[in-house]
This record gives C-alpha cells, sequence and structure tokens, in this order.
C-alpha cells in the first residue's frame, strides 16, 4: 500500500516537471524520425565467419570439396525450402544447380542480403562458382547463376536501417529518461532537504527505494511507447525514414510488444543504476553529470552488435546487460527471435537491476552518504 | 517520556565529537527548548531523535520502548520539522506535501482530513493550500512544514528552529502553536534562536555547547528579573 503511495506521489512529482515531459515525450517521438531523415546508412562488409551453414544437395560431389576448400569451416545442410531455411535463420546460403552429364550447367543462390555474413558469402561463392565452374572461355553468360535474395529490397534496406537505430535510440531515450527522472527522485531530495522527512517517516528504506525505482521505470517505458508510436506514425506517412517500408509492415504489434517487454527491463535496470548515482550524488546536477557515461555507455552496448549477425549471438554476449536486449530487439526485428536470447536478456537485466537495489539500499543506509553536501 | 542516556556521535570525516554523553529525560507533555550556537550539535541531535542518523554510543527510549528495539514504536509517535529553508516537494502543494507524509505513516483518510482542516487554521494556510510549493516565501514553506510534522497529531514534537525565517505574525502563530501543544498534553523539544519565544514556551532549557551539556534547568531560572544569562553558558 505504501508503495503505491511512494508510486502515485513520485509520478504527480514527475509529469509536473516540464523538463521531464520534454525528455520523455517530447524527444523519444520528435526527435528520432527527424534523425532519420537525414541519416543514411551504409552498412560495412562483414568478415567471413568461421563457421557457415549453407544449403546443398547431398549429391552435390566435387561442389562441396571446392566449397570446403575456401571456407575454413563449413557446414553442409538439406532443405526444400532454401529461402525460408535462411529466413529462419538455419542457414546463410542455399545452392540449387543443374547438372548435365556430371557437369554442373546452372546455379540458384539464395541468400539474406540484410545479414553480412550471407551478403558476404553470396559474393564470395558467385565468384568461386563462376572461376570453378563457369570458366570465362567458355560460359562467358553469368546469367547461369541466378539471384535469389530471400527479401525484396526494400524490406532489406528497412531491416538494415531499423536494426542498426532502433536499439541504439531505444536504449539512449529510455537510459536518458528514467535516470533523469529517478536522479530527481534520489539527488533531488537531498537537494530539497525533504530526503530528512522521509527518512523520519514511518515506511522501510526498501520501500522508499523499490518505489522510486519502479516510478522511474514508468516514467521510462512512457519513452520507449512515445518513441515506438512516433517511429510508427510517422514511418506510416513518410516509409522512406525506415528505408521505404513503415515499421508496422516489416514487424507486427504483437512483436513490437516483445520490444515493448524487453525495454521494461532495460528501463529497470537503468532506473537502478540511477538511483544509486543518484543516491550517491549531493545534488541533481551531480547526478546529471554522473548518469552521462552510462548513456555513452547504454548506446556503446546497443550499437556494438550492429555488426553482428541478428541470428548469431555468441552465449558470453547474451550476459552482458543491454548488448544482449539490443541483440534481442535486432532479431525481434528479423522475425527471428529465439526465446532463449529473450529469457536470458530479461533475466541478466534484472540479476544487474538487482545488484544495484542492493547498492542503494547499502547507500541510504549509509550516514556519509545520505548527510553528503 | 523521552530518555537519553549516554549518546555521543561523531562524523567519521571530521573525527571530532559532535555530541558528547547527552543524558537527559523529558517528561510526557514537558515542553523543552534546546538552545545553543551554531554548529553545537543541536540539529544532530534532533536528527538522531528522528533516527536519520545513529548513534555512535549511548541509548535512547520514549516510554520505556528502545529506539534500538523498535523504531518503529517512536517513528510512530514523533513529528519533527527539520531546519533548513526549503523543505516541502515543489512540483506538489502544501496539502499534498502534506497528506503524502501522513500517508506515509498509515495516518487514516479521516484523521488526517480532520487534522488537516485544524492545522490550515492554526497557521493560516487556507489561502494557499492548493498551490504548488514552489510558489511559496519562505515563511509559507516553514508553516506548510510546520503543519506536515503535526498532521500525524504526535505524541512528541520536535521543532528545529520552527521560526527560522519567519515574520513576526508567522513567529507569533509558531508560538501558539507551541502553547497549544503543550496545552493538549503532548511533549515538545524545540530549538530555537529567539530568546522571546524560549522564553514564553518553555518550561525547561537545555543547553549545548561544544556537543555538551553544560546547563539544564527549569526557565524560572532565566525568566525572573535577576535570572541568569542563557548567553553566558554560550561563551567559552
Amino acid at each position: 500500500m505504501k508503495l503505491l503511495i511512494v508510486i502515485k506521489k513520485e509520478l504527480l512529482d514527475q509529469l509536473r516537471d516540464r523538463r521531464m515531459i520534454i525528455a520523455a515525450l517530447l524527444m523519444p517521438a520528435v526527435i528520432v524520425p527527424l534523425l532519420l531523415f537525414f541519416m543514411t546508412l551504409e552498412p560495412d562488409k562483414g568478415d567471413l565467419r568461421s563457421s557457415v551453414r549453407i544449403i546443398i544437395e547431398k549429391e552435390a560431389h566435387g561442389l562441396k570439396d571446392i566449397l570446403r576448400e575456401s571456407i575454413k569451416d563449413v557446414q553442409f545442410i538439406q532443405s526444400n525450402s532454401p529461402a525460408e531455411t535462411i529466413r529462419d535463420g538455419g542457414a546463410e546460403l542455399g545452392i540449387e544447380f543443374a547438372r548435365k552429364a556430371d557437369e554442373y550447367k546452372e546455379f540458384t543462390l539464395y541468400y539474406d542480403p540484410a545479414r553480412k555474413i550471407s551478403s558476404f558469402m553470396y559474393e564470395h561463392i558467385h565468384s568461386l562458382l563462376q572461376s570453378s565452374f563457369l570458366d570465362s572461355d567458355t560460359r562467358p553468360d553469368a546469367q547461369l547463376i541466378q539471384r535469389i535474395p530471400i527479401r525484396s529490397e526494400q524490406k532489406n534496406s528497412s531491416l538494415l536501417t531499423l536494426s542498426i537505430i532502433l536499439p541504439v535510440f531505444l536504449m539512449v531515450f529510455s537510459a536518458s529518461t528514467a535516470m533523469s527522472s529517478v536522479i530527481d527522485m534520489s539527488a533531488g531530495e537531498k537537494e530539497r532537504s525533504t530526503i530528512e522527512t522521509l527518512l523520519s517517516s514511518n515506511i522501510s528504506r526498501r520501500a522508499i527505494i523499490m518505489g522510486k525505482i519502479l516510478a522511474a521505470s514508468l516514467v521510462g517505458i512512457t519513452a520507449v511507447a512515445a518513441l515506438l508510436v512516433g517511429l510508427m506514425l510517422s514511418s506510416w506517412f513518410f516509409p522512406s525514414i525506415t528505408g521505404g517500408m513503415s515499421l508496422l509492415r516489416i514487424i507486427s504489434l504483437s512483436a513490437i510488444s516483445l520490444i515493448g517487454i524487453i525495454m521494461l527491463f532495460c528501463v529497470l535496470l537503468f532506473s537502478a543504476v540511477g538511483m544509486s548515482l543518484g543516491l550517491y550524488a549531493k545534488s541533481i546536477k551531480e547526478g546529471t553529470i554522473l548518469t552521462l557515461p552510462i548513456i555513452v555507455l547504454a548506446s556503446a552496448l546497443s550499437s556494438g552488435l550492429i555488426a553482428g549477425d541478428p541470428y548469431l549471438i555468441d552465449t558470453f554476449f547474451l550476459t552482458i546487460p543491454i548488448a544482449n536486449s539490443s541483440f534481442v530487439i535486432r532479431s525481434i526485428l528479423y522475425g527471428n527471435c529465439d526465446p532463449g536470447a529473450f529469457m536470458a536478456s530479461i533475466l541478466t537485466n534484472s540479476i544487474y537491476a538487482g545488484l544495484f537495489f542492493m547498492i542503494s539500499m547499502y547507500l541510504i543506509k549509509k550516514e556519509t552518504v545520505i548527510n553528503r553536501s | 517520556m523521552l530518555e537519553l542516556r549516554g549518546v555521543c556521535k561523531s562524523f567519521s570525516a571530521k573525527k571530532e565529537m559532535v555530541l558528547s554523553d547527552i543524558s537527559f529525560m523529558i517528561r510526557q507533555g514537558e515542553v523543552v527548548a534546546l538552545v545553543g550556537e551554531n554548529g553545537a550539535g543541536k540539529s544532530t541531535l534532533v536528527r538522531i531523535l528522528s533516527q536519520i542518523l545513529r548513534p555512535d554510543a549511548g541509548s535512547i527510549s520514549l516510554d520505556t520502548v528502545s529506539l534500538h528495539e523498535d523504531p518503529g514504536y517512536m517513528k510512530n509517535r514523533t513529528g519533527t520539522l527539520f531546519s533548513g529553508e526549503s523543505s516541502l516537494y515543489d512540483r506538489l502543494s502544501a496539502r499534498e506535501n502534506i497528506i503524502y507524509h501522513a500517508r506515509l505513516n498509515g495516518i487514516p483518510k479521516q484523521k488526517y482530513e480532520k487534522h488537516l482542516k485544524l492545522l490550515t487554521e492554526e497557521l493560516s494556510l487556507s489561502h494557499y493550500i492548493d498551490d504548488r510549493a514552489s510558489t511559496f516565501s519562505r515563511g509559507m514553506k516553514q508553516r506548510a512544514a510546520i503543519a506536515r510534522a503535526l498532521i500525524t497529531d504526535p505524541e512528541f514534537v520536535i521543532l528545529d528552529e520552527p521560526s527560522s525565517g519567519l515574520d513576526i505574525i508567522a513567529k507569533d502563530s509558531v508560538k501558539a502553536i507551541i502553547s497549544r501543544l503543550k496545552s493538549s498534553g503532548k511533549t515538545v523539544l524545540f530549538s530555537s534562536h529567539s530568546l522571546d519565544e524560549i522564553l514564553s514556551c518553555a518550561e525547561r532549557i537545555i543547553i549545548l555547547h561544544s556537543g555538551q551539556i553544560v546547563c539544564d534547568a527549569p526557565i524560572a531560572l532565566f525568566q525572573s528579573g535577576g535570572g541568569k544569562d542563557i548567553t553566558s553558558y554560550l561563551r567559552d
């Protein structure tokens, strides 16, 4: 009951702060679409990964040997529907071929142009096939290698745009709004000298910390919702800002809800980190300054895996908060969200949030910290 | 009855004793003035009684219930006004500030609304009770903060410099509040730099000097024409 009283009061207090309304609603909803208008994307070429899965018929003698020689670690798999298997993340490339008298005549290459590893493999194998089987003297016609991207060019472009910018914007805006609120709720209490009355009240310090973290999380998730709604609407009317397709044509509302759930735990973590910093800081100004590196770190962690593959992640990265959530958001965009990675992201962020909650509990009990002035 | 025995406090940064061997007793319904120069340890003592700071040594009990063993007992029965210019949530109204404190302390709505009405009249808050605290003058803030300290109808009231920054009329209303608390049998400990306030409200005076009690005597000792001079205790 008292927890609800704290939450209600903190939300009322925050709603009356113009800076919060600007930071939580206006900036995410307006600034992001504006930035996108001026943003062009040119993804870097990815490196050839050590392990590559290629869909190929069982009886591809000679061809498999050539591929093995050219690619360090290759796995051959079979599928009746290469495009679907690649879309589901089951392979990086698919090869179909036609033979006449044991001689390779035509090839069809399936690949995912939105995945760097897949695009790179396409280029690599295209030239390999050309040089190995379609010698320029005898068969100069390059059309003998048919290229089938598993998505339309427009969708590719949109996926690339969104997978790069969406995790970064979501993390930066949720971190800045949640932490700005929680700094006002913690360092602000010191600055206004209201902390003394609060601590002398008959309410546990645990409830105070918990109430403030949850209230800040609600502010942060509001910013996330505002950003997503702003992006949905703006990309609906101006699809060019998201590479040609609107957000709602790329992913469903339920997938957007999954992103919201992932972000809820990120926001909880940011609020808990902000609470620790705010309790330590002697003023709002100091607290705000202390949160800046966290926002930069959130930005770096959310963009760190952009160069990686939205279908594959090392288990190690799943233990890094924010980075794992960023990966999950990208995999949701690609329609290939792994439930294990989803749960790992929620669990990791919750554990880190719990850790910072414990730090906050330690700080609020420490007289030298509470009386810092 | 409030009882302090051998309370000591030092801050690790300074390493010097802010309060040294503080022992006194305040009976139920007694009004005691805590006097001392700036830095004498008055606010530290108030913070210890309000459980914001923990004493390094000594014991505190209210109605023989130890603060250490049952901190909630004293919190439920104590209302504190802390010193300082502003201690309100600026974006909340005076009413919201006061009610927030009442609800945190588990006061039922019916009780705090009745009490708020009384305090609003007593402290002349009615004209601006629903205005945001950010628009208040220092005096208005102080009156709202006093109302907040008293909204729980506490048995033991601690007022740290209640008339600080107030105009003459507001100072009078603070005096009236203390008198009303006294007549309703509340125990009051207030600190003040105003001799007039001390002499007119207190029954007893405790003088702190460099963290030690240098005088604990009935106010009558200082009131009569040939009475002692309080300031003489504050000089080295």
